[in-house]
């Protein structure tokens, strides 16, 4: 009778045979051991537990069956007391069903450790949501692991939010961890870089170096050099995530609109990787800005391949800048030298009284030619 | 949020702030007002704070005291009008201070004068991503 009864869910030879010599299992009649797979199995599956999930469990933990369903919901108790959804706590049990067999003691002395650390209850839970065994995990183990982030120079808060985002780290080793932060320093990162792109993205931890590359694969097949890509990296390590990661590709087919070439993409956005990071609505504004104050389609491009800058620049200011130039007859300049479009205007307004008509691009002269030239430093200038 | 449209930004610009940034989200008013202290305390205006706002949002979200860092570092250079350069480069804001020294360092090694180098951070500091 049991072992039709549990055949007929989908329990295999072995698996029955398991689960009747498990201990205490294997002191019950076969009639008590029935009544209780039937207890068991009609809770989980009115909880959304389907037929593979309850075979995973009791055969994970065949103990579960002999535990009485108000014991279970006692458990479940507790870690709704937590503010942990039942729904979770069901995807916590079949993600380690060992769950159910933990004392109240161990749960409630795992989150005093974490608070204990910084973490607060959301980032607590989120642990162990998505890495229920780290229940499992001795308190002063769970403190030498925290240790070890500070040792290695990260911050507080970058540790749980790396420990956070990627719990499997509480249940990797020391050594491994260090030895994967050797292998990014190998392929040309500095600690603190490493640091740095680590923190936005926790999950280099556990990839294998080549991996790093493969999230970026996108890039390399784009036409970035490996060089280029830990270039942009380093500078720019929020790019990693995968908020950013996701829309890149969208992001260069947009460029792509302006007339650039994949080449000029990619020099552009290398010698400003913030240009693949603003939204496309932004960098079409400030192409449209410059295309608005006079400026043909090609030296607008000329503009921004000499000064990658422009893109994402407050339009606000570039437009004044613009204008007030425009007013100086100063277009053709411009053309030729777009830097001069980021110089702050406080200084231009304020060098503005000291230059003749005509000799207007004295504006932009660096402090040592315009001291020589006009006898007036910096000083006399802003202070003037 | 609130910090910024008290201080003057329209919602569309912190809406595309928080696009080119997703971290702005989590970014308390408390250390928006403090960047914008320290911003004016260097000589920056409204306005100026603005543009540097809205053209580098990462700024908002970096580490305060890795941002004082780098301010002291590059006021040891002798630079005495900072909010020109911020206002000139605002993404300067976004480098390590040790990365900046390097540079400076770098120049000197070229041969560079103190004001050549003082000139750099001024009109070429756009080079500095």
């Amino acid at each position: 009778m049991l072992e039709e009864y549990m055949q007929s869910l989908g329990y295999k030879r072995e698996q029955i045979t398991l689960i009747k010599s498990s201990y205490p299992l294997n002191t019950y009649t076969e009639s008590t051991l029935l009544y209780l797979m039937k207890t068991i199995v009609n809770y989980l599956r009115q909880n959304t537990f389907d037929n593979e999930d309850i075979i995973h469990i009791t055969t994970t933990t065949p103990q579960i069956i002999s535990k009485s369903i108000e014991d279970i919901k006692i458990k479940i108790e507790v870690l709704l007391k937590y503010g942990i959804s039942k729904i979770d706590i069901f995807y916590m049990m079949k993600q380690y069903p060992y769950l159910m067999e933990m004392s109240n003691q161990r749960i409630n002395n795992r989150y005093i450790t974490l608070e204990e650390l910084g973490f607060n209850n959301t980032q607590i839970n989120n642990i162990f949501i998505h890495k229920t065994e780290v229940f499992n995990i001795d308190p002063s183990s769970i403190k030498r692991k925290y240790q070890y982030f500070q040792e290695c120079g990260y911050k507080d808060n970058q540790i749980r939010s790396i420990l956070e985002s990627l719990p499997e780290l509480w249940l990797i080793s020391r050594a491994q961890i260090t030895k994967k932060l050797e292998e990014y320093h190998s392929i040309g990162l500095q600690k603190e870089e490493i640091k740095k792109v680590t923190y936005y993205l926790p999950e280099l931890f556990i990839y294998e170096k080549e991996d790093l590359k493969r999230k970026m694969s996108y890039l390399e097949e784009y036409g970035y050099s490996i060089k280029e890509i830990i270039s942009i990296i380093r500078r720019v390590p929020i790019i990693l995530k995968n908020y950013y990661l996701d829309t890149i590709k969208e992001k260069l087919n947009n460029l792509e609109g302006f007339d650039l070439s994949k080449e000029e993409i990619v020099i552009l956005t290398t010698k400003n990787p913030y240009i693949l990071l603003y939204p496309i609505e932004v960098i079409k504004e400030n192409f449209n800005n410059l295309l608005e104050n006079g400026f043909y389609h090609k030296e607008v491009i000329k503009m921004i391949k000499d000064t990658p800058l422009l893109i994402g620049y407050n339009k606000d200011n570039i437009k004044l800048k613009l204008q007030k130039y425009k007013e100086l007859e100063l277009q053709d300049y411009i053309k030729e030298h777009s830097n001069v479009l980021l110089y702050s205007y406080e200084l231009i307004k304020k060098r503005k009284k000291y230059i003749k008509q005509n000799e207007w691009k004295d504006l932009f002269l660096t402090d040592q030619e315009f001291s020589k030239k006009y006898k007036k430093t910096r000083n006399d200038i802003m202070r003037g | 949020m609130d910090a910024l449209i008290r201080y003057g930004l329209s919602i569309e610009e912190i809406k595309n702030m928080i696009n080119s940034n997703d971290e702005l989200n989590t970014v308390s008013d408390k250390n928006i007002n403090k960047i914008i202290e320290i911003l004016e305390g260097l000589g920056c205006s409204k306005e100026q704070i603005k543009n540097i706002m809205n053209t580098n949002p990462f700024l908002i979200s970096r580490e305060l005291d890795e941002l004082k860092k780098l301010l002291v570092k590059l006021l040891d250079f002798g630079l005495e009008d900072l909010q020109i350069v911020i206002d000139t480069n605002p993404f300067i804001l976004n480098i390590d201070y040790k990365e900046i020294d390097q540079i400076y360092k770098q120049k000197k090694k070229e041969g560079l004068t103190e004001e050549e180098i003082k000139d750099y951070f001024y009109y070429e500091s756009y080079k500095m991503i």
